[in-house]
This record gives C-alpha cells, structure tokens and sequence, in this order.
C-alpha cells in the first residue's frame, strides 16, 4: 500500500516497501524491493514524478529489498539519466560474494522456504536463476559505521545495525522527523533463527538498534514490510520488541548457564502474557522458536547433549532397527491412529522410522502416502507461514517420492 | 616429519631463535608458547600464557633481559594466551617501568563480557571437554576466572609500530576465534601466531564451541607462509624454514579442501547428513601427522563449514517443531518393548557395532519408566561409551564420551 509521509517523502509498498524522498536535485530511493515489485513501483512513481533518481541506498542485500537494483538502474538508463549511486554498508558486498558461491544453496532454501507457498497461489520469483541475478550491480558507496549526506534540503543520517542481518542500514531523514527502517523495524516477530538461513542472527545489536531508533523519538517510521507506523505506535513496537529480545537472550542465556541442552531450553521458555496478543509478535513470520534456536545457536555449537550424536550412525540404520524390533505395520497403523486423533506431530515422529527404516517398496510407498497426509494435517494448524510451507512442501515431495517408487 | 618431531622434542624447553628472539616454553602442556623480541628500547612480548604461570614466565624472561616490556601482544583472547599479562604488568610496577602497552583485537573486549555472561555454560562445557585436566568442581579452574585485565589499546584491523629498529607488523585474522592477531617482524623473519597452528588439524567446528572460521584461517595460514617466515612461534612450538612453511601451506589445502567440497555439496542441494557421509578425505592427508584428528577433527571442520552457510533447519519438516524426545522413544516403546530393545542392544555390542548400540539404548534410556530396566540401561550405556571412547582418537570427543559415563554411572549409586 503506498502511503505520503509528506508532500516529498513516500512509502511505495511491496513485498518489500521502497521509500522515495523528492528533493530539489533528485529522488533518493531507500530499497529497491523485489526484482518483480520493482517494475511496478517503478510505474507507479513514474505516474507521479519524472524527476531522475540521484542516489540508491540499500538497508541490506537481502533480495526482497536489494533484488529491484537492476530495475531501477535499467528505469535510469532507459531515460537517459545520470546513472544514480549506490550507497550501501560494506558487508552487502560480502553477502553478495555469497550468494554467488552458494547459488544452488540459496535456491533449494527458496524452494524449501517458500515452494508450499507455491501451491497457494503467491507469486515469488523464487525460481530465478542464479540467485543472485547476472545483471546484479554491486554498491558503488560502502560506509562501516555511519555516514550522512544532503541531496536537496533533505540530509540522509545512515546508521550501521546489526539484527536479521550483518549488513544493515537504517535511515534518519531529520527534516522530516522520519527513520526508514529497513528489516531494523518490522512489525512482528523479529526472525532471530529463521531455520533456513544464516545460524548467526544478532538479537542484542537489534535490540539496541531499535532502541536507538526509539531515542531520536521519530514522527514516522517506514518499515521494510509492513504499514506505515506513526509516533506513539512505532515507538512502542521499537521498544517493546527491543525489551522482547533482550527478554529472551537473558532467557536462554541464563538456561545455558544452568547446563540446559536446547531441547529443555525449547520446552521451558514460555512468552509472558503482556505480549502474547500484541499484533507485533504475531508469529507468522519470525517465531518464538526460531529465535530460541538462534540465541542458541550463537552461543552453542552443534553437540546436542547426546553422546551418541557426535559421530552417529546413519538415521536409515538407526531407522531400520526400530522397524525391525516394532513392526512397520504396527508403526503405521499408530501414526494413523494419531493423525486421527489429531496429534499429527507424534503421527510424524512414528512414521519417520518406517519411511527411514524399510527397504519393502509397498510398504514405503504406504508410509510415505501416509507421511504426506500427516504433513499436510499438521500444516492445517500451523500458524507460522514458514513453516506452513515447509509442512505443504515436504508433503508434495513425500507423495511425489512414492509416485515414482 | 623431521619438522614435527624437532617441534615437539622442543616442547618445554626455551628456543633462543636469534640473539634478540627467544620462544619462552609453557609451563604446562596446555597454554601455548610466549613469543619474545628483545629491543635496545624495551621488549614486545607475544602471548602470556595462563594466570597461573604468568609468573614463571617472567622471571625466565629476567634471567635473558633487564629491558622493560614496551607492548604486550595477545595473539587472542583465550584465557590460555591472554591470563598471564598480569604477571608482566607487576614486573613492570615492581621495577618501576612505564605501564606496558596492551595491544589486543577489539573483539577480545566482547569476548571478555561473554565470559562473564555465560561463566555457567563455560564450567560445564569444560568439564565436559576437559575431565581429566580439571577436576569438579574445580573452584581454581583458571578457564573460569573473571578477573580480565582488558586491552588498553584494542585494534580493528592492521597495525604496525617501530621500536628499536625493528618493525612489528599486527595483523588481525579470523580462524580458531574472531579476535587472532598475528605479528610479522620483518627484520628478523619471524611471525608468531598463537593458535593458528595447534599441532593437529585446526579445530574449527568444535561440538562445544561457537562458529569458527575455516576458510579464513586457510587465508591466514597462506599469507604468513607468503611472508617467506624463518621461524614461526606458534601453539606446539617454533617451526623453521622451508619445511615449516610447508605445514601451514598443507593445512590451508586441506581447509580449502574441506570448504570448498562442502559448498559444493550444498550447492547440489545435500542436508548435513549425506555430507558428511559423501565427504572423503585424501590418503595423504589423514597420514600427515599435522593433520591428525586428536585436537581438531575433519567431520568437525565439515560442521562449522556447514553451519557457517546454513541455518538449523535439517531438511525433515518432522523436526521444525519437534515433541521432545522422551514424548517420542516412549510412544515408540510400545510397539518395541524395552526388554526387546536391551537384548538387541547388547546382541549389537557383541557384535562390536557400538554405535548403533548406543542408539537402540538410548530409546530404552529415553522413553522407559520402570527403575530397574532404567538403571539396566544406563549400565549398558555406560559400557557402550567407554568401548566407544576408546575407540575414536579425537580427545574432545572421547572425553564428552568419558565424561558420560561417568555421569552415567554417578546417578545410579
């Protein structure tokens, strides 16, 4: 939804929001959004201005707000414009490096991320092909810390943060009294420990930098993803998504201390009830799990407290005992029960030993058809949409497994 | 070989390398080597060792020179390098010397803080990594200490300084921790490097530890071999030469091996477990005794690469928002009874394939109520660990192995 902060300063929503300042030598453009959106916010602006873009800035190289660049750059060229400069922190470069080496990486993530959502009807370009595009265009501006520039009357404070993200910048516009947030201020769950990406997310620095944002007391905040926030509202999801961070590494940090593994930290952090039912920590997207797992993650390496995990045995072996001493058929006939019963989560754990465990190909075909309901129950009352597709696309891939056994 | 076997007959002696660079040895087998250069303007001194030996290090370094100590270096933040510096800082007072400057990575600030922060975790982690060095409870675990002496000159980068005629040049790395600096004196060919060698294969991707950072170290490893360096003062001791050279070229080939081989695999779209099951490691590495698995292990270097670039997630929706594992192993036990479970479980350790065995055991040991049958398996768990314990040459792993046992043991009395 595109919405006017003032007469020269603009939210331009998308699957990432683009924020547009006019000013009298030029537009700065804050995120260029997807590489899809971005050809439609590009003609919306242009329905409204005709004005050349002076400078690109990047709040993060993540593609939902850096995957436009080519888009806008293409927009500058077409026209005859001067080519803008792009600003961004020095680690979006790294990340770039990145995504080049890790290419079929990042594109089966998408895939396990976001291919239920696929079948749901979203349209993500999730398919493209390397994942970072050829025509990608590096940033031609890189700061560490912070740095400030005028383009018009306007000035440009860019602050360094850390959070979902190493390669973070937010943005203060003072004459407008306005912080572009990027990811540093978004309106739900902040997503510490997303389970696909990177294990090191940094739930401390992003406390502090949207406390940071709280103190310059801003009139608006533009976030990356959701509406346009005002005063009181954004200075209360800035500061009590802060002190929820900052709540949950104590948490997890002080379950470390007492010598918990993360199984019994998962079970025993519980969210207080103040925050249980404020619409900025809904967990459709980030999630109280996820950011245990990644406080976790930070501080823990990759032992689970069991011995016998540091050089296990394959889980097929593991699999193929469990089947031999229980029977397949009793296995199957109590996953079913529980699916049922409606507990598709134990229903899951049982039928893993068959479809891990049996080499006979009609009873693996059997648990891998019933592995596939099992998953598409369970993703009926998952809330978290991440996860929801992760169910709806682990269902597609289980019954497409036993189509061709 | 020759290198290996030369390092090592050296380990607890002091090396004078050149008139003006001396390797000061540990007093243990544990904290690594202090690096010493001798100038008419003061000594720069490379790693401290532990708070408990500090002191003996310094009265070696008296018995050499009499020069203040001008700058001191720690080549990382671990209490093993960075514990001592309190020792030489009173030498200093004692002898009525300027205060030595303390050059260290600004992160070994951070690191500091997260001591205090996760002290509990740490007691536990290193009883579990280190029974047999530190015994419970260990009140004088000098791991567990509080007392930091903080740099007073923390650096983010480079840094290099002149001090009488000679140039030190710091550089910072990443490779067993965020915050290593190691210091190249051109003049004499000499680098010092802390931790970047550690006589096995460096022990990036420790079950027990944070992310570590293989591919940069195989970076540092080949700038310092780069440098042409004579002597190299490192963890294990002073390697020479050409042959010195060589270790930290091979070690950096093997990272560089090990990374690149795991990136590929994610690339073509494998979860953790067949990676590690595909990755093979080349004959003459796993016979070069600088690569062996003691310390440092190559499955954990497949870890923390893997873990650098992924995220938790194992590829199995099941295991997003698992039950816990008791809720699961005794859903199972109905179906497979325990006592089915504790005789194959011991037809298994019979037939020597521990492992497994101590998977089937752990169903029992999870999912059981009944005392007697319980107390039966942590027995035969307890077995099961020790065999396997003697059987696997890494160290950190044997004794988490050990250690549980024990554990094991302890609750049944």
């Amino acid at each position: 939804m595109d919405t006017d902060v003032a007469p020269d300063l603009w939210m331009l929503g998308g699957f990432g929001n683009v924020a547009v300042a006019v000013t009298g030598e030029g537009l700065v453009i804050i995120d260029t959004s997807s590489r899809n959106h971005a050809r439609e916010i590009i003609k919306r602006l242009r329905t409204r201005t005709q004005a050349p873009i002076h400078t690109i800035v990047l709040t993060h190289g993540h593609m939902d707000h850096a995957g436009g660049l080519p888009i806008f750059l293409k927009d500058a060229a077409d026209r005859k414009d001067c080519r803008p400069r792009v600003i961004a922190h020095e680690l979006v470069s790294v990340r770039f490096n990145r995504y080049k080496m890790t290419s079929g990486h990042q594109l089966h993530m998408n895939m396990v991320q976001y291919g239920g959502a696929l079948q749901q009807g979203y349209k993500i370009d999730y398919n493209a092909r390397p994942f970072l595009p050829p025509d990608m265009e590096y940033p031609d501006i890189t700061y560490r810390d912070a740095m400030q520039f005028k383009v018009g009357e306007l000035t440009f404070e860019l602050y360094h943060s850390k959070g979902e993200t190493d390669d973070q910048t937010w943005v203060y516009i003072p004459e407008r009294k306005t912080v572009v947030g990027g990811d540093t201020v978004h309106g739900s769950m902040p997503n510490i420990g997303n389970p696909f990406k990177l294990m090191l997310r940094y739930e401390t620095e992003w406390a502090e930098a949207m406390e940071r944002v709280a103190g310059l007391n801003p009139e608006y905040i533009i976030p990356g993803h959701t509406p346009l926030m005002k005063k009181e509202q954004a200075r209360e999801v800035c500061l009590e998504q802060a002190a929820f961070l900052r709540w949950c590494h104590a948490e997890v940090v002080g379950l470390m201390n007492q010598g918990y593994w993360l199984e019994e930290i998962l079970e025993k952090v519980k969210m207080p009830e103040k925050w249980t039912d404020k619409p900025y920590f809904i967990q459709f997207y980030g999630c109280l799990s996820f950011v245990i797992h990644g406080i976790y993650n930070r501080y823990g390496g990759w032992y689970n407290g069991h011995p016998a995990d540091i050089f296990p045995s394959k889980r097929a072996d593991i699999a193929a005992a469990v089947v031999k001493l229980s029977g397949a058929r009793n296995l199957l006939q109590e996953s079913q029960k529980l699916l049922a019963d409606g507990n598709p989560q134990l229903a899951l754990h049982l039928v893993d030993y068959v479809v891990e465990g049996v080499k006979d190909k009609t009873v693996l075909k059997e648990a891998l058809s019933l592995k596939a309901r099992v998953l598409d129950a369970r993703a009926q009352i998952e809330i978290n949409g991440m996860a929801k597709n992760t169910f709806l696309r682990g269902a597609e891939a289980a019954e497409q497994e036993a189509k061709n056994l | 070989m020759e290198e290996r076997k030369r390092v090592f007959e050296a380990r607890g002696k002091d090396e004078v390398l050149q008139p003006d660079v001396i390797k000061i040895e540990r007093y243990n087998q544990v904290a690594g080597p202090t690096g010493l250069v001798i100038t008419d303007e003061g000594c720069v001194v490379y790693d401290t060792g532990y708070d408990t030996e500090g002191a003996e290090r310094v009265k070696k370094i008296r018995t050499f020179t009499d020069k203040p100590f001008h700058t001191i270096v720690f080549s990382h933040g671990h209490r093993d390098h960075a514990g001592g510096v309190g020792a030489f800082l009173a030498d200093a007072a004692q002898r009525g010397h300027p205060k030595p400057r303390v050059i260290a990575h600004e992160n070994v600030i951070k690191r500091f803080d997260k001591y205090r922060m996760l002290r509990g975790r740490r007691a536990y982690i290193s009883a579990l990594q280190f029974p047999d060095m530190l015994q419970a409870p260990r009140p004088n675990d000098p791991e567990l200490r509080l007392d930091f002496i903080y740099p007073d000159t923390p650096i983010k980068d480079n840094f290099t300084f002149r001090l009488g005629g000679l140039t030190f040049e710091i550089r910072h790395a990443l490779a067993e921790t965020d915050d290593t600096l190691w210091m190249w004196v051109p003049e004499r060919k000499v680098a010092m490097v802390g931790d970047i060698i550690i006589g096995s294969v460096p022990n990036t991707g420790n079950p027990l530890k944070e992310q570590r950072f293989t591919l940069e170290w195989a970076e540092a490893l080949e700038t310092i071999a780069g440098k042409q360096p004579e002597y190299v003062i490192a963890g294990p001791g002073a390697l020479r030469g050409e042959a010195g050279r060589q270790v930290m070229r091979r070690t950096a080939k093997f990272l560089r091996y090990i990374h690149d081989e795991v990136v590929r695999l994610l690339n073509e779209k494998y979860w953790i477990e067949d990676i590690l099951e595909k990755i093979t490691f080349p004959e003459e590495v796993l016979q070069d005794p600088w690569m062996v698995g003691t310390y440092g292990h190559p499955v954990f270097i497949i870890h923390d690469v893997y873990r650098r670039y992924t995220g938790w997630y194992d590829g199995n929706p099941t295991e997003l928002f698992p039950l816990k594992t008791t809720a699961v192993m005794s859903e199972l036990l109905k179906f497979a009874p325990p006592e089915k479970l504790m005789a194959y479980a011991r037809q298994l350790q019979q037939e020597k394939k521990t492992q497994l065995a101590l998977h089937i055991v752990d169903f029992v040991l999870y999912g059981a109520s009944d005392e007697k049958l319980l107390k039966e398996a942590k027995l035969l768990k307890a077995e099961l660990l020790e065999t396997r314990a003697a059987e696997v040459p890494n160290f950190i792993a044997r004794n988490i192995m050990k250690t549980s046992a024990a554990e094991l043991k302890r609750t049944i009395k």
